[in-house]
């Protein structure tokens, strides 16, 4: 069994981009801890020769054909969406603020 | 160390800084390549994959990661991925699968991007140098390309249009030694994808993409160095003096005693240097997990077997099959090998017309050269093969001179319709290839050229082409040379009597 | 026209008949909403100019001599985490405050193209997070049966829309247990089909491997019809089963000799006992009809919870990572990309949404994902093979859909894990990928309703249903709807 502490919840949430205040961060981390407890009955199951099949449906990929997909709905396409849903943009192109540059 | 491998490495010693380098330490180079395939759409939905479109026309909803869409794998993507992956002689796997590969940056829609983790669909493989050594591929697989983040003054501009562009990641392995190698390597893996039509592999269009991971460690030490990582390399030749610029800047902190990060360095164009990239916490973690929403990719042994049947024949291959069966000399196959087309081009010339030696002159030369000027594909171009063979054999049958040869060629790329006999005739360059037209005029300037007759006597071979030379003036140099000089010789010949 | 006591199959027989138009029973559905969502809090968005229009439109295609489709003129619901599009979508959160959905989902458009009409969009747990509702970021959906009470979550709009029959029909989705556990909890009937049989392509991703998207309805008739006209392949869901789809043809007469399995740890002290006792009276009555009840277990019931929550919060970890708001959502104004992020995120997410999040990037991070992702899937086997093995000796299998009665709202703010038992029934259904049905079985001793569920092997709807049918007819629990919604 790997140590599995959990690690400061704000670097989690770093990870995950979530803004938490120290109050969450504390109160987050002790019911993780707890939810985790929970999982630690999964560790006991002896699980030898059992398959690992993460996909739900037994199906083969189908690929389609190279070119427009049948489709029962519209789709809408192009600069028409960034017009409508854009929260921020510069012309045609979505705009995001700038990365700091480390010095 | 072999013969060929020495001599990569000699060349590389021509330079003195990099001499004294390899003099203390064993070099390791490998390469990592994505490249874009040549579909129409895109991986997992169907947006045109076109470059250079107006920005974030090329988008909808699946690719911009709204909420609820789901990915459809392209059959051609894949199909592309597998032709590829046979140039290199690649294991295709019977079962493959997807995986997310999260991270968050604005160019990736879904905060993950859709590749290919512990599963790939081809393992192993290798990618030939000109000089015929083989270095291996640990693995290619299928991703999704994000899309294109452009930094301004106070922020940051993202295009969404290269976002779901199918990708194969090539994986080589550690296999290199010289930056003339791994320059070497990219042309010839450049080379068979264009070859198998798998992609452009145009760096210029992002349609290639190059890092370069290299270490350094003592000669004679077993354990490999520490492992820098190089991006931003836009083109082949800064790969290698990227390459070369790493190797000397790793070799100065290993002599001064320190230790190397192991980290992720850019290269610098304008300043022709490696630096340290954004340093970022710890490793990335990833967080791959299945792709749920892609069942896994199924092949069986006899499809495998027919993509095999189908993959076209590598420029290696072709080249080596040019030299032994139409006798090329090792410059003239290459050549003729370096696109798939002018290859093409080539083959279908000669079938038509048996001798190998002038179509690929001619090819290489005067086809090859209006092609590259005009800029347009070989297969759009107004000389085809069965008409260059047409041009080629008015010069056999001594209907037309090689010089008035090239000026009919470039008539007749600009007259489609017209044969080779017509601008031959049209341009008045038709040859006089006939005895009885040609003796008398030889007789001529023979009676008229006392003193080159005598040079010639006495042994001054330049007196024959003074000679050849009027007989071409007087004909407007529509005579035929050699029948010139053979009438030429057999007339100085009877004067001796 | 009696609009509370029609099923949709007779709202769409009178409209196709001509003896009721669909703007009337539009109508009738706004003003049944407008009387009584004031108290019960089922919609987010109520669409009255664009339903009527609809309405409108429906009915002049029909006079041209359109065939009426087979939910001609049917107002409905729409859980908020399906694409409509022109409306806004927002899953119950902050974060995509400012979307609006820029194309419909299958299910909707099949929805649409059978005749019906979207009244409005219901209210949930913010992303499916949650089993009462109460995680919404904009309101409070109550119970109809017990306005303190809650409605079950997280389709508790859906399910409350439909037990106060503002509309006959709502759709849902069922990531662990949320279209039948709401049913459950509000008296209506409530299937999370077989996975694969209705494309996910517009709902928004909870757990890819565990969503679907399903129908809340009055009885198991209109159960049957809503599944037949959303299920079947979709070319833009590559996990859509190649299927046809459901018809309801197939659906088979009566229980006589039909064997129902009574899995014992479904029955065991987790379980409520006045649950317990109204499901086992339900199932003597079946047995009266003629079934044959076996005594089986499934060992793995009690485990696939930890299961179920390691695979959904991984899954959901990785489906939010889109919201960004760079694409779409709305925009805080941060000075750098980071802070963006952080902030976008931080404040748009409510709190049950951050803790699965932080969860599920726990359980795939380096290191981690053996022990916890990959062990799940592991676990996932062993519940499928329990079940094949079950379902070798009966036909159904019969239960509680739930643990517990619906409790008062602000009940269970301070463990979430308890919350999280809630699901104990019904997850298994989604790990395994077998189709589910929850019907009304009875009441509780505060008068709340209990369901029972069926469950059935892969792609067996059919037989559900025909068991479904036998109880509604024996059940004589169509209680007049004056009883909910108390003044």
């Amino acid at each position: 069994m790997s140590d599995r502490n959990l690690p400061p919840l704000k670097h989690l949430a770093l990870l995950a981009r979530l803004d938490i205040s120290d109050a969450e961060a504390q109160r987050l981390g002790e019911q993780l801890k707890g939810i985790l407890e929970h999982f630690e009955a999964l560790q006991a199951v002896d699980l030898t020769g059992v398959e690992a099949n993460p996909y739900a449906v037994d199906i083969v990929n189908e690929p389609r054909e190279d070119g427009p997909i049948e489709t029962e709905q519209d789709l809408p396409r192009g600069t028409g969406i960034l017009e409508r849903l854009a929260p921020d943009r510069d012309g045609d192109h979505y705009r995001v603020p700038k990365m700091i540059k480390e010095s | 160390m072999s013969d060929k491998k020495k001599k990569s490495t000699d060349a590389a010693k021509q330079d003195p800084a990099m001499a004294t380098v390899l003099e203390k330490y064993s070099v390791v180079i490998g390469l990592e390549v994505h490249c874009q395939l040549n579909t129409k759409t895109k991986l997992f939905c169907d947006c045109a994959n076109e470059f250079g479109s107006p920005p974030n026309q090329n988008t909808c909803p699946v690719c911009l990661g709204h909420p609820g869409v789901l990915p459809v794998l392209n059959k051609k993507a894949l199909h592309l991925a597998i032709q590829g992956a046979l140039m290199f002689g690649c294991e295709i796997q019977e079962f493959s699968k997807f995986d997310r590969k999260h991270y968050f940056y604005p160019d990736l829609p879904k905060g993950y991007q859709i590749s290919q983790f512990d599963l790939p669909f081809a393992l192993g493989g290798t990618v030939e140098l000109t000089d015929g050594r083989k270095c291996g591929l640990e693995r290619i697989h299928l991703e999704e390309d994000a899309g294109k983040n452009t930094h301004q003054a106070d922020n940051s501009i993202v295009d969404f249009n290269r976002a779901g562009v199918p990708l194969i990641e090539i994986v080589g392995l550690p296999d290199m030694e010289t930056p003339a190698d791994a320059h070497d390597w990219l042309e010839n893996l450049r080379r068979a994808l264009r070859y198998s039509g798998v992609s452009e592999c145009d760096m210029e269009k992002g349609s290639l993409r190059c890092d370069a991971n290299v270490s350094l460690r003592p000669i004679g030490q077993e354990e490999f160095g520490t492992k820098v990582e190089v991006k931003n390399l836009n083109s082949f030749s800064m790969v290698e003096r990227a390459l070369i610029y790493e190797i000397l800047r790793q070799a100065e902190v290993l002599d001064a005693g320190s230790t190397l990060d192991q980290e992720t360095r850019l290269f610098n164009e304008v300043e022709g240097v490696t630096k340290t990239m954004r340093k970022k916490e710890g490793a990335t973690d990833y967080r791959y997990l299945p792709e749920p929403d892609l069942p896994p990719v199924v092949l069986t042994k006899a499809t495998i077997g027919d993509y095999r049947s189908e993959t076209p024949e590598s420029h290696w291959t072709k080249k080596a099959r040019f030299q032994a069966d139409h006798d090329l000399s090792d410059y003239d196959a290459m050549v003729l090998t370096l696109e798939q087309d002018t290859a093409e081009f080539f083959e279908s010339s000669h079938a038509l017309m048996g001798d190998a030696k002038l179509v690929a002159n001619w090819v290489m030369t005067e086809v090859l050269r209006e092609v590259n000027e005009s800029g347009q594909k070989l297969a759009d171009f107004a000389m085809t093969p069965a008409r260059l063979t047409d041009l080629l054999g008015e010069i056999q049958g001594g209907k037309v001179s090689h010089q008035g040869a090239r000026k009919v060629f470039r008539a007749m790329v600009e007259k489609v319709d017209h044969t080779a006999d017509a601008l031959i005739q049209e341009l008045g360059l038709a040859q006089i290839s006939d005895r009885a037209t040609l003796e008398p005029l030889v007789q001529m300037v023979v009676d008229n050229s006392a003193k080159a007759v005598k040079d010639y006597k006495n042994g001054k071979m330049k007196a024959l082409d003074s000679m050849k030379g009027m007989v071409m003036r007087e004909t407007k140099g529509r005579a035929n040379p050699n029948m010139v000089s053979d009438i030429l010789l057999e007339i100085l010949q009877g004067l001796e009597d | 026209m009696d609009f509370p006591r029609l099923s949709a199959r007779e709202m769409r027989d009178l409209a196709a008949n001509g003896e009721v138009s669909p703007t009337e029973l539009v109508q009738a559905s706004l003003d049944r909403i407008d009387a009584l969502d004031g108290k019960i809090g089922a919609f987010l968005e109520v669409d009255r100019e664009g339903a009527l229009a609809r309405a409108r439109q429906l009915q002049a295609e029909r006079v041209k001599g359109k065939e009426p489709g087979p939910l001609f003129g049917v107002p409905i619901g729409l859980k908020d985490n399906l694409s409509w599009q022109g409306h806004p979508l927002t899953c119950a959160s902050r974060i995509l405050e400012g979307y609006t959905a820029s194309y419909n989902a299958t299910a909707v458009q099949r929805l649409l193209n059978a005749g019906a009409i979207p009244v409005g969009r219901c209210n949930m747990d913010e992303f499916g997070f949650g089993a009462s509702t109460e995680h919404s970021a904009f309101q409070k959906t109550h119970n109809p049966w017990n306005l303190d009470r809650i409605p079950g979550g997280s389709s508790g709009g859906s399910a409350a829309a439909v037990a106060a029959r503002m509309v006959p029909l709502a759709l849902g989705s069922d990531t662990g247990g949320s279209i039948r556990q709401p049913a459950a909890l509000c008296g209506v009937t409530g299937l999370k089909p077989t996975y694969g049989t209705v494309s996910r392509f517009g709902l928004v991703a909870f757990a890819s491997s565990l969503d679907q998207i399903g129908p809340l309805s009055l009885d198991v008739a209109d159960s049957a019809l809503a599944y037949s006209v959303i299920s079947g392949r979709d070319r833009r869901d590559a996990t859509s089963l190649d299927h046809p789809a459901f018809d309801e043809k197939t659906i088979g007469e009566g229980v006589q000799g039909l064997r129902i399995g009574v899995p014992q740890e479904h029955f065991d002290e987790q379980v409520h006992p006045t649950i317990r006792a109204s499901v086992r009276a339900a199932l003597d009555k079946l047995v009266e009809q003629g079934a044959v009840l076996v005594d089986i277990s499934l060992p793995t019931t009690h485990l696939s919870i930890p299961t179920y929550y390691l695979v959904a919060t991984s899954e959901a970890s990785s489906n939010l990572a889109r919201f960004d708001g760079i694409r779409y959502g709305h925009r805080l104004g941060a000075e750098d990309l980071l802070s963006h992020y952080m902030q976008e995120r931080g404040t748009g997410f409510g709190e049950e949404t951050k803790r699965r999040i932080l969860l599920g990037v726990y359980c795939l991070s380096a290191g981690h994902f053996d022990a916890y992702y990959l062990r799940a899937t592991k676990m996932r086997t062993l519940l499928r093979n329990e079940f094949n093995t079950a379902f070798e000796k009966v036909d159904v299998i019969c239960g509680p859909t739930t643990p517990v009665a619906p409790y008062r709202l602000g009940e269970k703010d301070d463990d979430p894990y308890s919350l999280y038992l809630c699901d104990l029934l019904t997850a298994p259904a989604n790990l395994t990928g077998i189709p589910g049905l929850s019907v009304p079985c009875g009441f509780d001793d505060d008068d709340m309703p209990i369901g029972m569920q069926l469950l059935g092997p892969a792609l067996r709807e059919a037989r559900l249903f025909q068991v479904a049918k036998v109880w509604q007819a024996i059940s004589k629990l169509d209680e007049p709807v004056a009883r909910e919604v108390h003044a």
